[in-house]
C-alpha cells in the first residue's frame, strides 16, 4: 500500500501550521469583498507571528469578523469545532455540541475505568484519558490515502484510486465516523456509540477504521486503472 | 481633465481649446477644385468652405457639447465658491478657512433632512464630485482623432494596457541583460501586493472617463498582476502604484469612542446599537472593575447556552481584563446567537480605549473589531428556500 | 506512519507534559465524622465511609449527577462548606428543651443546597438523631402517576399509596438500626380495618413493615409514624431530624397527577403533603427542622427568583415563619480552585490552566462547574 502510494507521487502530510500570508480565501459568494481575510484568533498563534516578524504583513489586511463558534480558551479546539458542524442536523448547532460533549463525558469514564484499574505504571502512564486526544488520534487513524473517483472510458465508468489532500483525507475520516453514527442500532445513544467508536478508532479497531482499509483495499484492486487519472 | 492629461504623457496633443481651433484652421489640401492657392496662410479660401461644412457639422455639434459641458461646470465652480463665501458669512466663519467639512455640518444645520437614504439629502459640494466627468473633444474639426488608440473605441483604457505591455516587454529585455552578465534581480527589491488591491472596476470607470465590461476589467487585472509578478517590476513600481489603493483604512478602528467619566472618577466607554444580525446592544464597560457583568439586569445566567457564554468571555480573555472590567449591557431584539454577537462586538468596541494600540491590533487580526454583516439568505422565487432548489424530477 | 507517530507524539507529549505540570491535590480532612468538623475545614474534602453512604442514601438523598460522579472517582467525597457548618454548629449548640428550630437553605441552582443539606444528615446519623428525610419532594408530584386513590381517613384529600411506601421503605433503611436500639413503641392501637390492628406496644419498625405490606394504608401509616415519633421526641425519648428537600414543592399551584376518577389533584390535597406540612411545625421538641427551597422544585412554574418568599408564597412563609434562613453561595474563590484541584486530581479535568474562563462561564456555581468540566 505504501509504495502503490509511492507510485502516485502523494506528499507527507502537510504539519497544519499557520500561514505566512494571511489566508485569503475567494468565496464564490461572500459578505466580505475577496480581500478579506481569515482572523487569527489564537494567542499562541498571534504571539508567534509577533515574534518571526511576518505580522507585518497582517497588518495590511482586513479580517473578517471572528465566528460565533470560536473563542481563543484553550478549551477551544477547531478540529472539535470542525467535529461538531459535521454531526449538526438542521442547524441545532446547540444540540450537536451537547452531544458531542457528552460523548467526551463517556470517553473519559471508559478510559477512567481502565485507568483505575490497571496496575502496570508503563501502561497507566501511556493510557490516553483526554477525548479531544482521543478524538484526533481516531481521525488520524481513519485518513484514507486515496478516494476513488468514477472515470469514464469507453462508455463505462470505472472505479479510479486518486490520491487525495490532507484536507480531504480529514473529511473523509471524519464524516464516516458521524455516517457511522447515523447507520447505529436505535437502542444504543449517539453518544454512547460514538464514544466507544472513537476509542476503538484511536486503537486501529472498530468500524471507520475498517471502512478505510476497505477503501485501501478496493484502491489496491483497481490499482490496474490507475492510469485511466491521465488516459 | 487633468486625469486626460497625464493619460497624453506619451502622445504630443494639441491644446483642446476649441476656439483656437476655429482660428488655426488649416485647409486640407492646399491643391485641389479650383486651383487656387496663397501663401498667406490668414487668408480663408471660400471654396473650401463646402468641405469645411461637411466635416464640422458632426464636429460642431461635437464641440458644442464640449463647450457647452466645460462653460457649465466652470459656471457651477463659480457658482460653488461664491456660495461658500456666503455660507461662511451665514455661519459666522472666516471664508478663507471654511473646510469641506464645515460646508457638511453648515447645510446639514441649515436644511435638516428627514430623509432616509443620505444620497437624498440636501448637500453642497464641488461641481466635480457631483457631475460625471466628460471627455474633451476627441478629434479635431477634420475628424482626426487626437487619441492614437481612438479608434478601438476605449483610447484611455487601452492605453493603460498598452503601457503595461510595453513595461513588460522593457523589464524582459532588462532582465535579460542582467542575467548576461550573471546577476539575478534583487529579490529584496521584488514588489509584493500586500497590504493593496488594484483599482476597482467603478474606480478604472472613474480614471478613464470609460464604461468598462467585466471582461476587460478582468483583463486588465491579469495584466497589471503579471507586471507586478515580474521580478524587475520595481522598476516602475510608481507606474504600479498609480493603479493600486491600500485594503483597509484603520482610520476607523484607531478612533476609539469617547472616555466618559463617572462622578468617582472612573472611565467607562458606552458603545450604542452595536449590531449582529437582528440583535442590537448597548455596552458599558467600566475600567477599574471587579469582572461584574449586567445584561438586562441579570449576570450571565441571562444566556443558558454555552456557546454565547463563551462569546462574551472571548474579548475579556482576548485582552486579559476578564476580572478588571465591569460590563453593563442591555441587549434587544434578534436571538440567543445574535444577541451574545452584539454584546461581543459591543465589548471589543469599548476594550480598545482600555488597552494599548499592540493589542488592538491583535483584536482586529482576531476579527473581534469587525461588524458581522451576514444577514439570512432571502428566499428565491423558483426556489425552495435560498439555496434548496425544488426536487428535481426527470419528468 | 510518521504522521501517526507525531500524534502519538502529542499523546506522549501530554503525558510528558504531566509529568512537567504537576498534578495538584485537593486540599482534604482525615475526619470522617462531621461532628468534628469546624471552621478551619472549610473548603476542604471529606470523603464519608462506602457504609455510611449506603445506610444513609442508598434511597435517596444525593444528587444523580453526583452519584454517577461517586462512581467513577470510586470515593464520596463532600466539600466541608460554611452554611452546612452553620448549622452543624447551631444543632450542637441548641438547647433541645426548647421547641424544634426550623433552618431554611435557599440559593440559586446548582449552589449546593442539596449536598449542603447531604453533610447536615451524616452529621445527624452520628449523632443518633431519627432522621425524618424526605429526599425530594418533587419526586412525589411529578408524573401523572396512575395509583392516586382518595384517601378513606381523610376525607377530600388523596392518596398516593406507591409512593409513600417507597418512602417508609427509605425510612426504615435509614433508621431501621437506630429505631431498634431505642425501641420506640406505639402509644395507642390503630384500627386499619375490621380485621387489622396495629396493637398499642408494637414498636414503630413493625408499624413501618406493616405500611409497606399494605401499601393502601401507606399514607396513614406515615402520618401515624410522624405524630409518634413527635410524641417520642417530646417526651426525651430520642431526637430527630426533618430534613424536606425541595420544600417549596408543597406550593405549588398545581400537579400532574389524577384519580382514577380523572380530577386533577393540587399538592395542597395530598396527605402525604399535609403530613409533610405538620413535620415542620414547631409542635415538639428534641430536634430540628432543615427545609431547603430550590427554583427547580417549583416545576417551571416560576422561574423569576430564587428567594424562598417568592417560592413558597405568603401562604407558606407564614406556615413556617419564625425560621432561621441559611443562604448558600457560590463558591468561593478557594472552595472554587480546590473543587478543580480534586478534579484534576482524579484525572477528570483533562486541561489544566483556564480557570478563569471557568470561573467567569459557570459564575462559580458548584453544579454547574461539574457539568462544564465533564468534556474538558
Amino acid at each position: 500500500m505504501a509504495l502503490f502510494a509511492k507510485y502516485l507521487r502523494i506528499g507527507s502530510t502537510v504539519k497544519h501550521g499557520f500561514q505566512a500570508f494571511p489566508q485569503l480565501t475567494t468565496a464564490k459568494y461572500s459578505v466580505y469583498p475577496p480581500h478579506f481575510a481569515e482572523p487569527v484568533y489564537k494567542k499562541q498563534e498571534l504571539d508567534k507571528l509577533y515574534e518571526s516578524g511576518e505580522i507585518e504583513n497582517y497588518k495590511l489586511i482586513p479580517f473578517k469578523a471572528a465566528k460565533s463558534n470560536e473563542t481563543c480558551s484553550i478549551f477551544h479546539d477547531p478540529m472539535v469545532a470542525k467535529f461538531i458542524n459535521y454531526m449538526l442536523l438542521k442547524g441545532q448547532k446547540k444540540l450537536a455540541r451537547e452531544v458531542l460533549e457528552k460523548t467526551f463525558e463517556k470517553i473519559k469514564k471508559l478510559q477512567l475505568e481502565k485507568y483505575n484499574r490497571e496496575t502496570d505504571p508503563e501502561k497507566k502512564a501511556s493510557m490516553i484519558i483526554d477525548p479531544v486526544v482521543i478524538l484526533k488520534k481516531a481521525v488520524a487513524n481513519s485518513k484514507p490515502l486515496l478516494k476513488l473517483t468514477a472515470v469514464k472510458r469507453g462508455g463505462s465508468f470505472y472505479q479510479v484510486p486518486v490520491p487525495i489532500t490532507d484536507k480531504e483525507s480529514t473529511f473523509y475520516a471524519m464524516r464516516w465516523f458521524v455516517q457511522c453514527g447515523r447507520e447505529k442500532d436505535k437502542s444504543i445513544s449517539f453518544a454512547d456509540f460514538m464514544a466507544t467508536e472513537l476509542i476503538k478508532a484511536s486503537n486501529n479497531d472498530g468500524k471507520v477504521v475498517n471502512k478505510k482499509l476497505d477503501l485501501h483495499k478496493q484502491c489496491e484492486a483497481n490499482r490496474a486503472y490507475a492510469h485511466y487519472r491521465w488516459s | 481633465m487633468m486625469a486626460l492629461q497625464r493619460l497624453f504623457n506619451n502622445l504630443a496633443t494639441s491644446k483642446l481649446n476649441t476656439p483656437k481651433l476655429l482660428s488655426n484652421f488649416v485647409p486640407r489640401c492646399s491643391y485641389g477644385l479650383n486651383n487656387v492657392g496663397s501663401d498667406d496662410p490668414d487668408v480663408e479660401i471660400i471654396e473650401k468652405k463646402i468641405v469645411e461644412e461637411k466635416t464640422s457639422l458632426a464636429m460642431r455639434a461635437y464641440l458644442q457639447r464640449a463647450t457647452q459641458y466645460n462653460s457649465f461646470m466652470q459656471q457651477q465652480t463659480h457658482e460653488y465658491n461664491v456660495g461658500k463665501r456666503h455660507l461662511a458669512n451665514m455661519m459666522g466663519v472666516d471664508p478663507e478657512t471654511f473646510t469641506q467639512s464645515d460646508i457638511d455640518v453648515a447645510i446639514d444645520y441649515l436644511f435638516p433632512s428627514g430623509l432616509y437614504d443620505p444620497k437624498a439629502r440636501p448637500l453642497m459640494k464641488p461641481p466635480s464630485e457631483v457631475f460625471p466627468s466628460k471627455k474633451d473633444a476627441e478629434f479635431d474639426e477634420s475628424g482626426r482623432p487626437f487619441h492614437v488608440f481612438f479608434y478601438t473605441g476605449k483610447p484611455n483604457f487601452y492605453l493603460i494596457l498598452h503601457n503595461i505591455a510595453t513595461k513588460l516587454s522593457e523589464l524582459n529585455k532588462f532582465e535579460d541583460s542582467l542575467r548576461k552578465n550573471n546577476i539575478l534581480p534583487d529579490p529584496d527589491k521584488k514588489l509584493t501586493s500586500l497590504g493593496s488591491q488594484w483599482l476597482s472596476k467603478e474606480d478604472l470607470e472613474k480614471l478613464t472617463v470609460e464604461k468598462l465590461s467585466d471582461h476587460e476589467y478582468k483583463n486588465f487585472v491579469i495584466a497589471i498582476e503579471r507586471l507586478l509578478k515580474h521580478p524587475c517590476s520595481y522598476k516602475y513600481g510608481e507606474f504600479i502604484s498609480d493603479y493600486q489603493k491600500p485594503m483597509i483604512s484603520t482610520k476607523a478602528i484607531i478612533e476609539s469612542a469617547p472616555v466618559e467619566y463617572t462622578k468617582d472618577g472612573r472611565a467607562f466607554v458606552t458603545v450604542k446599537d452595536c449590531p449582529r444580525k437582528d440583535a442590537r446592544a448597548d455596552v458599558t464597560v467600566y475600567y477599574p472593575g471587579t469582572g461584574k457583568l449586567s445584561i438586562n439586569g441579570k449576570g450571565i445566567e441571562f444566556f443558558d447556552d454555552i456557546q454565547a457564554r463563551e462569546q462574551i468571555l472571548f474579548p475579556l480573555l482576548f485582552t486579559d481584563m476578564v476580572d478588571k472590567v465591569d460590563i453593563h449591557a442591555t441587549v434587544r431584539g434578534g436571538g440567543v446567537s445574535g444577541k451574545a454577537g452584539a454584546i461581543r462586538f459591543g465589548i471589543s468596541w469599548s476594550l480598545r480605549s482600555f488597552v494599548d494600540p499592540e493589542t488592538v491590533e491583535r483584536m482586529r487580526i482576531a476579527g473581534l473589531l469587525q461588524k458581522d454583516y451576514r444577514r439570512r439568505e432571502r428566499k428565491k422565487p423558483g426556489q425552495a428556500r435560498a439555496r434548496r432548489k425544488f426536487t428535481w424530477k426527470k419528468r | 506512519m510518521r504522521a501517526y507517530r507525531r500524534l502519538c507524539g502529542y499523546a506522549t507529549a501530554a503525558v510528558k507534559q504531566e509529568t512537567q505540570y504537576q498534578i495538584p491535590t485537593a486540599a482534604r480532612t482525615e475526619k470522617k465524622n462531621p461532628v468534628d468538623h469546624d471552621s478551619q475545614d472549610v473548603s476542604k474534602f471529606y470523603t464519608i465511609d462506602p457504609k455510611t453512604v449506603s445506610n444513609i442514601f442508598q434511597t435517596g438523598g444525593l444528587p444523580k449527577p453526583f452519584t454517577e460522579q461517586t462512581n467513577m472517582f470510586a470515593e464520596t467525597a463532600l466539600m466541608i462548606r460554611q452554611p452546612a457548618l452553620e448549622v452543624i454548629n447551631s444543632l450542637k449548640s441548641t438547647d433541645f428543651q426548647k421547641p424544634a428550630v426550623r433552618y431554611l437553605l435557599y440559593g440559586q441552582t446548582g449552589s449546593g443546597k442539596s449536598l449542603s443539606l447531604a453533610h447536615i444528615l451524616h452529621y445527624a446519623y452520628s449523632s443518633k438523631f431519627i432522621l425524618y428525610h424526605i429526599p425530594y419532594v418533587p419526586i412525589w408530584l411529578k408524573y401523572d402517576r396512575k395509583e392516586v386513590n382518595w384517601s378513606s381517613s381523610k376525607n377530600g384529600m388523596a392518596d398516593i399509596p406507591l409512593i409513600a411506601a417507597q418512602w417508609l421503605k427509605h425510612f426504615v433503611h435509614q433508621n431501621g438500626a437506630l429505631l431498634n436500639e431505642l425501641n420506640l413503641t406505639t402509644s395507642q392501637d390503630y384500627v386499619w380495618s375490621q380485621r387489622e390492628t396495629t396493637p398499642q406496644g408494637t414498636t414503630l419498625n413493625e408499624l413501618v413493615t406493616h405500611g409497606i405490606n399494605r401499601a393502601k394504608y401507606a399514607c396513614d401509616c406515615m402520618d401515624i409514624l410522624l405524630n409518634e415519633l413527635k410524641a417520642h421526641c417530646s417526651n426525651n425519648r430520642c431526637k430527630m431530624l426533618v430534613a424536606i428537600d425541595g420544600f417549596n414543592a408543597f406550593f405549588n399551584e398545581k400537579t400532574d397527577l389524577k384519580t382514577e376518577d380523572r380530577v386533577k389533584v393540587t399538592p395542597q390535597q395530598i396527605t402525604m403533603v399535609q403530613t409533610g406540612l405538620s413535620a415542620v411545625l414547631s409542635d415538639w421538641n428534641n430536634g430540628a427542622i432543615i427545609m431547603v427551597t430550590s427554583p427547580r422544585a417549583a416545576l417551571n412554574t416560576k422561574r423569576e427568583s430564587h428567594l424562598p418568599i417568592y417560592l413558597i408564597g405568603r401562604q407558606g412563609f407564614e406556615h413556617i415563619d419564625p425560621f432561621i434562613p441559611v443562604m448558600v453561595p457560590e463558591l468561593s474563590t478557594v472552595e472554587f480552585n480546590n473543587m478543580l484541584d480534586y478534579y484534576e486530581e482524579k484525572r477528570w479535568l483533562q486541561k489544566p490552566g483556564g480557570r478563569k474562563e471557568l470561573e467567569f462561564l459557570t459564575s462559580k456555581l458548584p453544579a454547574d462547574l461539574m457539568a462544564r468540566c465533564a468534556p474538558l
